[in-house]
């Protein structure tokens, strides 16, 4: 019997900022590729970045002033923009982080509590 | 997002769009290359490797939109954040932003007035079809003052030119007597035109029709002389009245019919001398009462043939002046030096006669360049408060920067604010020229003007205070906005001391400035003032401050008739006033010093060599020179007996013109011209006067004869005016009511004035930039204090510390003292210089405005400087003797 391919899920709405956030503070500055790849390899490809919603949000905190730009060579020497997070970066990071904390724990409490009434 | 939004955002990011395109798309091409390579090294094809990158990065252009649309957001997010920032700053600080909110005001306020006139007078086209193809047609001297043309010329260049295809000939400030609402007499500016004038401007009527060659007929035309009303009179007169065509209008020797209303934006073609109506030319002689044919001095309008230019017009009229000159010009005129080089020109007209205003144009410029000034040290003023603003909120901008705070968006935001501050200024400021402009205009018209105009901004005005107000806030926002984005986090850190050690040398920069353009219109201020207080200082050859005139009296409609008892009327009624108390004397006269007087040519009539002179003359009644306290030197008044003139008073110029030093008192003195109005006859010299200035008092004063009243000067000048010598204005008023209740019940009171009233109206131009310029001068020298001591304060805060340190190490406090007033001097004679070098390019305009005093007069400039620097030193005291004041321990705890 064949194995099946692991469903892939869609980028959460909303999470895709923490995520770029948390990658660029681990990694530091990336290009977004880069960035792309990271997400995929982390989540073991089980996260389906639609590579074409990537850019937007890194404009989009860009302008924010979450992260910085800068152009530079790649490791291939390729032309490449690099982004790194910026201070009120890893403010917002924290606070999504937190937020996004409270908000798993929270619906494992809930799917906790689904549990025991079904095992009762 | 709504879509105005969008598209404004759209539009804003269009400049920088094509860069952030192409970066956009080397950022995908390179995440697709990136991709591809690692798909081929996964085993797949290079052609498949790249599909599948493609793929799997999704639709291109969907995703380049979504991050245009994401710039486009933000960034009318963050206009809008920092706008509402920019408010609450502002109400945070709201003496600060009231008080640069009311300087900013001040200066668009006086610069958008003063525009309104120079705009209405000198630059706005007529409203009329093509105004570029008018043109003008006059003898120009090389002086460039324009003369107008003669009658006969007119009609010789309208037969022979080929450069026009129209011409018309205008008489735009005649004088002419019509009942009021009232009922009551009054004189009402009336244009003469030609039959083709309105053909020529091409314009259409509001109402009826307007005058046409028909109505323009010599003699009489026989439907009746037809008239056309101007909107304004239309409207405040006949209330606007739809059916006023077709009816009569009484005016002094004839009536005209209405036949029209002229458009409502239609004023004339000469600006400011707005005309109540609009008469054919051909009805002067019947209007002036002469059925000799009596020829006018016209100006030809005239409009340029399709591809006509002035040039060729000009060329045209080159050929044709030498025999149109010899024609009609008396060779007298034309051999006389002042007449050489004149030529017959043809120049643009498209604004109107303005040189009709020609007298007014460089006063009124000065004023444009004083209130620029004005504006100028207004932003200046508010650049170094802004400046110093930036300085106390330096930490606030550096803990933004520290956060995250871009440097575009900090100086975005300063710049929002100074916007902000700029946009309620300049709304305040022309809301006020709204209103000022209107006032201003009355002081640049002719003072004769019956009429009273109206001048307010109108869209081109508002336009160009518009780019003014942009120009402004970017002149004074730009500097303290960069200076904003330049702070750094790093600041935060350094020690106070350290920092303030380098010192604020761009806001420094700012006091020299003031001082500078201070120095500029405090000069200036002064210059016009002292010769103002010169001119009416002139010995005018009689007293002007206790003669109460009452003009205009409506005594032509008493019954007694041009003749003598027309005269014994006035006679009894100076009887009557020299009687009542409080009066020393009365007296009645044809002219006032202040008017516009009369002059023919006369001539000794014993020597026959001497050749005649243009003297002017007037009629006056017995006690004249002792009510206006002019010295009789020779000779003697008129006596009551003395009604005909036969015999008459010269005063000292025409005894020098007439008699060249000779005696004059029993000699005879006779009219060259044959004029009707002056007897042929010679008339004995009687008495010789002290000079009186009359009409232009700036210029030394007239030759004159004096005639007695006789009932031939009633057509001179129509009515007498009645002088009254009191000691008190109010007695010489109540006088005349009384007098006049009992003599000439029947005839309405006019307006009383005294002479000197008459003349500060004649100088009210000097008058409204004498006291503009103090009012801007005293104005300029309180911003300069504002701003040094603004400067000084936040100086000495600054160094509060390094103070305390020096008065702790024994720094004696009179040291400290002199220490910061030395700094202010230091900035005092850096703006003296500046100021200095400021005045020397502008003092050529100032100069023709000038009475009897030199534009660079020393002693005024001394008084300005030592002005000046009381008022520097007064703003540097207080921050100085704070400096002094320090207390050592409490400045080094402040660290």
């Amino acid at each position: 019997m064949e194995r099946k391919e692991p469903e892939k899920t869609d980028v959460l709405q909303g999470t895709l900022v923490l995520l770029v956030l948390r990658t660029l503070e681990a990694l530091g500055p990336l290009h977004g590729y880069g960035i792309a790849r990271r997400i995929e390899q982390i989540s073991r490809d089980l996260i389906q970045l639609n590579q074409g919603t990537l850019y937007p949000a890194l404009t989009r905190m860009e302008l924010e002033g979450w992260i910085s730009s800068r152009w530079g060579a790649s490791e291939k020497n390729r032309k490449a923009k690099f982004y790194s997070i910026s201070a009120a970066g890893r403010k917002q990071l924290a606070k999504e982080t937190h937020e996004w904390q409270r908000m798993s724990s929270t619906i494992d409490r809930f799917l906790g509590a689904e549990l025991a009434k079904d095992l009762s | 997002m709504s879509w105005p939004n969008v598209f404004a955002a759209r539009i804003r990011n269009l400049f920088l769009r094509n860069r952030l395109d192409r970066e956009m798309d080397d950022e995908v091409r390179f995440h697709l290359e990136m991709q591809a390579d690692d798909n081929e090294r996964a085993g797949m094809s290079p052609t498949d490797a790249r599909y599948a990158a493609r793929r799997n990065f999704g639709n291109v252009e969907s995703m380049k939109q979504q991050c245009r649309d994401w710039r486009a957001v933000t960034a009318i997010e963050t206009i809008v954040q920092d706008a509402g920032y920019a408010l609450r700053m502002m109400r945070k600080n709201a003496v600060f932003s009231l008080t640069v909110i009311v300087t900013l005001a001040l200066g668009i306020g006086a610069n958008t007035a003063t525009f309104t006139l120079v705009h209405g007078l000198f630059l706005r086209n007529l409203p009329v079809f093509q105004p570029s193809q008018l043109a003008r047609i006059d003898i120009v001297r090389p002086t460039g003052e324009e003369l107008g043309v003669e009658w006969g010329m007119y009609q010789q260049i309208l037969s022979q030119q080929r450069s026009f295809s129209g011409m018309s000939a205008w008489v735009p400030g005649h004088k002419e007597a019509m009942a009021d609402n009232e009922g009551a007499l009054r004189f009402y500016n009336v244009a003469l035109v030609t039959g083709e004038g309105f053909q020529v401007l091409r314009i259409g009527p509001h109402l009826g029709r307007l005058i046409e060659p028909y109505d323009d007929v010599r003699g009489s035309p026989p439907q009746g002389w037809s008239a056309v009303l101007s909107y304004s009179f239309w409207v405040e007169r006949f209330g606007g009245d739809r059916t006023i065509v077709g009816k009569t209008i009484r005016l002094r020797k004839t009536s005209v019919t209405v036949v029209g209303v002229a458009p409502a934006d239609f004023q004339g073609v000469t600006p400011g001398l707005n005309p109540s109506m609009y008469l054919p030319y051909q009805i002067h002689p019947v209007l002036d009462g002469d059925t000799r044919d009596m020829d006018y001095g016209v100006n030809a309008i005239a409009r340029l043939k399709p591809g006509a230019s002035l040039a060729s017009a000009n060329a045209e009229l080159s050929v044709l002046q030498k025999d149109i000159f010899e024609r009609f010009l008396p060779p007298r005129l034309t051999h006389a030096p002042a007449f050489q080089g004149s030529m017959l020109h043809a120049s643009p007209a498209g604004a109107g006669l303005t040189s009709f205003t020609g007298k007014y144009r460089q006063p009124l410029f000065l004023m444009q360049g004083l209130v620029a000034i004005v504006l100028l040290l207004c932003c200046v003023n508010i650049g170094g408060l802004m400046m110093s603003k930036v300085y106390a909120r330096r930490h606030e901008f550096a803990i933004r920067k520290a956060i995250g705070g871009t440097r575009v968006r900090l100086i975005r935001q300063f710049l929002l604010e100074s916007l902000v501050i700029g946009f309620a200024g300049t709304a305040l400021g022309a809301l006020a020229a709204w209103f000022g402009s209107a006032a201003a205009v009355s002081f640049f018209v002719d003072p004769n003007q019956t009429e009273r105009i109206t001048m307010r901004p109108d869209t081109t005005v508002l336009f160009v205070t518009g780019v003014l107000a942009v120009c402004a806030t970017i002149l004074f926002g730009i500097l303290p906005a960069w200076r904003a984005g330049r702070a750094e986090p790093g600041g935060l850190l350094t020690s106070r001391t350290i920092s303030a050690g380098r010192r604020q040398i761009a806001a420094r920069a700012f006091v020299p400035i003031q001082v500078a353009l201070s120095l500029v219109l405090v000069a200036a201020a002064a210059l016009l003032s002292q010769s103002l207080i010169r001119l009416r200082g002139e010995n005018l050859g009689f007293d002007a401050a206790h003669v109460v005139t009452e003009s205009q009296p409506f005594y032509h409609q008493l019954p007694q008739k041009d003749d003598d008892t027309f005269i014994d009327v006035y006679q009894s009624m100076v009887d009557r006033l020299e009687q009542l108390p409080g009066i020393q004397s009365a007296a009645i006269t044809g002219n006032l010093p202040t008017e516009p007087g009369v002059a023919s040519r006369f001539q000794a009539s014993g020597a026959q060599n001497s050749s005649d002179a243009l003297i002017a003359y007037n009629h006056v009644g017995p006690g004249y020179f002792r009510t206006m306290r002019s010295r009789v030197l020779a000779g003697r008044e008129f006596e009551r007996t003395e009604r005909s003139r036969t015999v008459c008073i010269v005063n000292e110029a025409a005894e020098r013109t007439l008699f060249s030093g000779g005696q004059p008192i029993g000699q005879s003195v006779v009219n060259t011209t044959g004029d009707p109005k002056l007897p042929t006859a010679p008339c004995q010299v009687i008495g010789v006067v002290e000079d009186a200035r009359s009409r232009d008092l700036r210029e030394p004063a007239p030759a004159t004869i004096y005639f007695p009243v006789t009932k031939e000067a009633i057509p001179v000048h129509g009515n007498f005016t009645f002088l009254i010598h009191a000691t008190r204005e109010g007695d010489a008023i109540s006088g005349y009511r009384k007098a006049a209740a009992e003599i000439v019940p029947s005839i309405p009171v006019m307006r009383f004035a005294t002479l000197q009233q008459q003349i500060d109206e004649v100088f009210g131009q000097e008058r409204l930039i004498a006291m503009t310029t103090s009012f801007f001068g005293t104005l300029a020298l309180l911003l300069s204090a504002i701003g040094l001591y603004g400067l000084l304060s936040s100086s000495v805060t600054q160094r509060t510390g390094e103070l305390g340190i020096r008065l702790a190490l024994g720094a004696h406090r009179t040291k400290v003292l002199w220490m910061i007033q030395k700094e202010a001097f230091i900035l005092l004679a850096a703006g003296v210089i500046l100021g200095w070098a400021l005045l020397y390019v502008t003092v050529g305009f100032i100069q023709g405005m000038l009475y009897q005093i030199r534009a660079f007069d020393p002693v005024t400039l001394l008084v300005t400087i030592v002005l000046l620097s009381a008022v520097a030193f007064l703003a540097a005291f207080f921050p100085a003797f704070r400096a002094s004041r320090v207390d050592p321990i409490v400045a080094l705890r402040y660290e």
